[in-house]
């Protein structure tokens, strides 16, 4: 279980870097939120369930 | 060296190069900077 958590919590941290970068990016290219629109609402869909994820995880690690 | 002094300095370089990796983003794909 402690590495499924290790795991997750790897690709929480990979998804919130890429969003925290990628979203202004999209944010203020011309064309860029309605080209993009998709990959970005895709993006923060899998960080708000590795969110939950890591929590429950954890619950069960700790 | 210490495993966690490897840790905090990836951390460190990964938040510090976010903000200027924007920029560099924008400026080549002609954004609005």
């Amino acid at each position: 279980m402690t590495s499924v958590l290790q795991i997750a919590l790897l690709a929480l941290i990979a998804v919130s870097f890429a969003l925290v970068v990628g979203v202004p990016v999209v944010f203020a290219t011309p064309n860029g939120w309605s080209e993009n629109k998709g990959i970005v609402f895709s993006g923060l869909s899998l960080w708000l369930v590795l969110v939950f994820a890591v929590g429950i995880f954890n619950s069960f690690v700790i | 060296m210490n495993l966690e002094i490897v840790f905090q300095l990836t951390s460190l370089v990964l938040i510090l190069a976010a903000g200027p990796l924007v920029v560099v983003l924008l400026s080549a794909r002609g954004g609005n900077l």
